[in-house]
């Protein structure tokens, strides 16, 4: 710095003298290098922001150098949880970060983190609208920024329950590894037949279920009753109704809702509070809990995604037999 | 006492004489080379910006307005485009698109939304504390943070649009999460904040309590159908601290949300040529403009002007020499009974002519060194000048 | 003219005679010519030259200091032979021992009375200033009633006090000649008075040869000798007229 201004000074000298004319040329940095930035360096770590999404890129680098991480909310956290800052430099400084697509409750900390852009994985992109789940949120409405009032619509973004569409996702991660780490590419497909073969494997599993008509809890559970053809009477449970309001009106607009359905099995994605579930049952809609790895992380027991998968479909299917 | 101080001698009797005549130096000398030196810089900025930045998409209009905007963050601020460019561009695969979305200001300084991959793109170090975290986060240029004098840790409230404007977006306090190196680009001049941030302050996203916990009427009215209705008594938080930031959201399709300029980065040529191609066939209310070409187009018509500036700085310098020949020859002529008695006394003709060569001699010599000294100065300050100028001047 | 003026003591002057011989001078592109068939003036001899303006007063005393030079004949001071030396000689021989008083004094207009006084020191380097020389300039000033004066640029001098500094000017370089052209023409009678006392009083102190061109015939009283243009000079037609100046003996 001091050699450079004593440098401007001596030419600030010459100047006056020597009139130069325009072209005098000063280079601060080098022009960047924007093949660089097209390639940028690798540090051989993937992110993925649920358990399903974790557990199809696993599949997927298995027998490569690349590592997967999970960056979810840990159980029983809310889906208003932030990543801290440590996940937040994983995130950072990983290759790919594999995400579900817009509006998933477990990734809503993804609009609250700078994240780079350009390594996102949004494995949905490419479903075509029809096959998206979206149920409008009519409870807040409300009025701010340029949009005018509006409420909150909620899109289903459990789309790995229906195995043609995790199938789907599986593909699209495949393609984005194989465009960070084109050398692997080979492996990545080797892999995604692999798991393409085991997802078959689970759709053929779905035609084993019985027909019949269900009541869900939550919308979450859709993809997996689409995938099955199974009709659905969606509750709005995502807060689990409290005992007082229940006793105030709360059953009455329960019973009201599920009479169209002619159904008599609730589906549960999480398990309901004891009095809920014994209350349900004197009123002959039995409770039946599943997983849909709505809370995006790990699930319980250490099982993987194929045996949570298997266990669904067993509890579905039992509880459709009776 | 010598000649030499003879002359100092004659130089401090004719004070103003001296002053005039150097400030004519000085004048005709300092404001020509001021010219081509912020020219120079301005040429040499401008164009060493264009060349780092290969693509710019933005709206239908001024492709001069686009890129300046793009690579100067201008205050002039082309159409907004929708965040959608940004995944079209990248599903061709034949660019790396990084979004701008400069609309608003902190304390004078343009608020650029981008993403990280900027900084990336633009090789753009931090000086100190980390790069951005979360919403809310700002990074500052350097000499953003130099002038204000923040730094890791410190809150910097953006602008509002209009003060007049009540029912407007309300300012956001950032957060400084770190400060960049100094790169003598106009990256030193911003205030970079993550795209979702700069729509935070545009009021696409937002955080407020929870209304269904809501228990004051006054902010919350439940409608006939159930339906919660949240009052104008419910203000979304003017800071996003640890406390709150889970219940920032946004609401709407993110790809219709705006962003001001892409810049959008292809491997080599051949992809480059595709996505150009892409956007003058496909898109009407885009325009895809390659800064280098937009630059060079005015850069050509500057120099053009100059030459006119040139010869008229020579004209100026010419009249300006024979006047002071004219000032010099008079002032010989008072002085030459003064001479005449020197010779009488014994000074030699070639000291006589050595005393006067050397007062003409100082004189140009002082303006000289005053000159060099404010071009110096023109040159230590003329990257900010330019800087300013290109950022403010758009406005 | 009684009045007498201390002078400090130095060693006393080398007393140069002057002699001129067959001196004929022409201005370039004139018809005017000075022609001197002899011209003796003794060693610290006070003397006045009178004449007409234009009868070559000035010119004589230009051509024995050395600042023009004769076409013919001699001009000797003391062993030198002026009218043979170089210009550099004749700038060297002239700054050391030669004072010059001017009628207009010819202070520099920007230098102090001290600065003026030692300009002799400035503009030749082949005398150098010496701190007995500045001390000696310091006494010389004091003596001519100028030692509160010493800051003082000419313009905030009354004309008698100019003409002083101009008169310490020529002594300081402590010269055995003393050449003052008209040294009282632009003074009121007190000054002339006094100018002629300091001059006379370092001839009679020091011994130095003075020589006066003047055309005021008023101030001739205290000169030794005086040599009279009036018939010497020489115009176009140099032949008609004489070529020794009419003299008398005070």
């Amino acid at each position: 710095m001091a050699n450079q201004t004593a440098a401007r000074f001596v030419l600030a000298l010459i100047l006056p003298a020597l009139w130069l004319t325009p072209g005098c040329q000063r280079s601060d940095r080098n022009p960047q290098d924007n093949a660089a930035f097209s390639q940028p360096v690798r540090s051989n770590l993937v992110s993925a922001v649920s358990y399903p999404l974790y557990y199809l890129t696993g599949q997927l680098l298995e027998g490569t150098p690349v590592k997967v991480d999970l960056i979810a909310p840990p159980a029983g956290a809310s889906d208003q949880w932030t990543p801290d800052q440590q996940q937040i430099e994983t995130l950072q400084k990983s290759d790919l970060i594999i995400a579900n697509g817009p509006g998933a409750p477990f990734a809503k900390w993804m609009v609250r983190v700078s994240l780079p852009e350009s390594r996102v994985v949004p494995t949905t992109d490419n479903f075509s609208l029809e096959e998206f789940i979206m149920v409008k949120d009519h409870r807040v409405v409300h009025r701010h920024g340029p949009e005018g009032e509006h409420s909150h619509p909620f899109m289903v973004s459990e789309t790995w329950l229906d195995p043609a569409m995790a199938k789907k996702q599986a593909g699209e991660i495949a393609t984005a590894l194989a465009s960070s780490y084109p050398e692997m590419g080979d492996r990545f497909q080797q892999n995604l037949q692999q798991l393409n073969g085991s997802l078959d494997g689970l759709t053929e599993r779905f035609e084993m279920i019985p027909t019949g008509s269900v009541i869900t809890a939550t919308p979450r559970l859709k993809f997996l009753t689409r995938a099955a053809g199974l009709p659905d009477t969606h509750l709005l449970w995502f807060d689990l109704p409290e005992e007082s309001l229940w006793q105030t009106g709360g059953e009455q607009a329960f019973l009201d809702r599920v009479k169209e359905s002619g159904s008599r099995c609730i589906l549960f994605d999480t398990d309901p509070p004891n009095w809920l579930k014994e209350r349900l049952e004197q009123l002959g809609y039995p409770v039946h809990s599943l997983d849909s790895f709505s809370q995006g992380g790990l699930p319980a027991g250490g099982a993987d995604f194929m045996q949570v998968m298997e266990n669904n479909l067993q509890i579905l299917q039992d509880s459709l037999s009776r | 006492m010598s000649w030499t101080k003879l002359v100092i001698r004659y130089i401090q009797f004719h004070k103003l004489k001296t002053v005039v005549l150097v400030a004519s130096i000085f004048l005709t000398t300092f404001l020509p080379i001021t010219i081509l030196i912020l020219l120079s810089e301005f040429n040499e900025k401008i164009i060493s910006r264009a060349q780092s930045t290969p693509m710019v998409i933005g709206a239908e209009g001024s492709p001069l307005d686009l890129t300046l905007h793009a690579i100067y963050f201008s205050s002039k601020q082309p159409d907004p485009i929708r965040f959608a460019t940004i995944e079209e561009i990248r599903q061709t695969g034949w660019a790396r698109p990084v979004p701008i979305y400069s609309r608003y200001t902190a304390r004078q300084f343009p608020i650029v939304g981008t993403s990280l991959d900027y900084f990336q793109f633009r090789n753009l170090p931090l000086a100190e504390g980390e790069s951005l975290s979360r919403l809310g986060d700002c990074v500052l240029g350097s000499e953003v943070a130099r002038q204000l004098q923040l730094g890791p840790g410190d809150r910097l409230l953006s602008d509002p649009e209009n003060i007049l404007d009540l029912a407007g977006h309300y300012p956001l306090k950032m957060l400084v999460r770190g400060v960049l190196e100094p790169s003598s680009t106009p990256d030193d001049w911003g205030v970079f904040v993550d795209l979702k941030t700069s729509w935070v302050i545009e009021g696409l996203g937002h955080g407020h309590q929870n209304l269904e916990e809501e228990t004051d009427d006054l902010k919350v009215e439940v409608r006939s159908d159930g339906t919660l209705q949240a009052t104008a008594a419910v203000l979304p938080y003017m800071e996003i601290t640890d406390n709150n930031i889970d219940s920032f959201h946004f609401h709407g399709e993110t790809a219709d949300f705006p962003i001001t300029a892409v810049i959008a980065v292809a491997p080599d040529e051949k992809n480059e040529t595709l996505l150009m191609g892409h956007f003058q066939v496909v898109d009407n209310e885009t325009q895809l403009v390659q800064p280098v070409v937009v630059i060079d187009e005015l850069m050509s018509l500057v120099f053009q002007v100059k030459k006119f500036f040139d010869l008229n700085a020579v004209l100026i310098a010419l009249a300006t020499l024979f006047l002071l020949i004219l000032v010099l020859v008079l002032s010989q002529r008072l002085r030459m009974r003064e001479m005449q008695t020197m010779f009488k006394l014994g000074c030699s003709r070639g000291t006589i002519l050595r005393l006067q060569f050397s007062e003409i001699a100082i004189l140009f010599l002082v303006s000289s060194v005053l000159v060099a000294l404010a071009v110096w100065g023109v040159w230590l300050m003329a990257g900010n000048v330019v800087q300013s100028l290109l950022i403010g001047s758009q406005g | 003219m009684n009045q007498k003026t201390e002078l400090p003591i130095t060693a006393r002057r080398l007393m140069i005679p002057i002699h001129l011989e067959q001196l004929e001078f022409r201005y370039p592109r004139s018809d005017f010519l000075l022609k001197i068939d002899q011209l003796a003036i003794e060693a610290g001899s006070r003397v006045a030259i009178v004449g007409p303006s234009g009868s070559g007063k000035t010119t004589l005393l230009n051509l024995m200091a050395g600042i023009c030079s004769p076409q013919q004949g001699r001009i000797q001071i003391g062993s030198h032979a002026v009218s043979t030396m170089s210009d550099a000689e004749r700038r060297n021989f002239r700054i050391s021992r030669i004072g010059m008083v001017f009628q207009q004094f010819e202070l520099v207009d920007y230098l102090n009375t001290e600065e003026n006084i030692l300009l002799p020191f400035a503009i030749n380097q082949s005398i150098r200033l010496s701190p007995e020389d500045r001390q000696y300039a310091e006494s010389l000033a004091v003596q001519m009633g100028l030692g509160d004066k010493i800051r003082r640029l000419p313009h905030r001098l009354s004309q008698g006090e100019q003409q002083r500094v101009a008169i310490c000017r020529a002594l300081v370089t402590r010269p055995s000649l003393i050449f003052a052209d008209e040294p009282t023409g632009n003074l009121d009678p007190k000054n002339k008075t006094r100018i002629l006392d300091i001059l006379f009083g370092v001839n009679r102190e020091e011994g130095q040869t003075l020589i006066v061109v003047t055309h005021d015939t008023q101030i001739l009283d205290g000169f030794e000798r005086i040599i009279d243009f009036q018939d010497f000079t020489v115009d176009a037609n140099p032949a008609s007229q004489p070529d020794r100046p009419r003299e008398s003996q005070s």
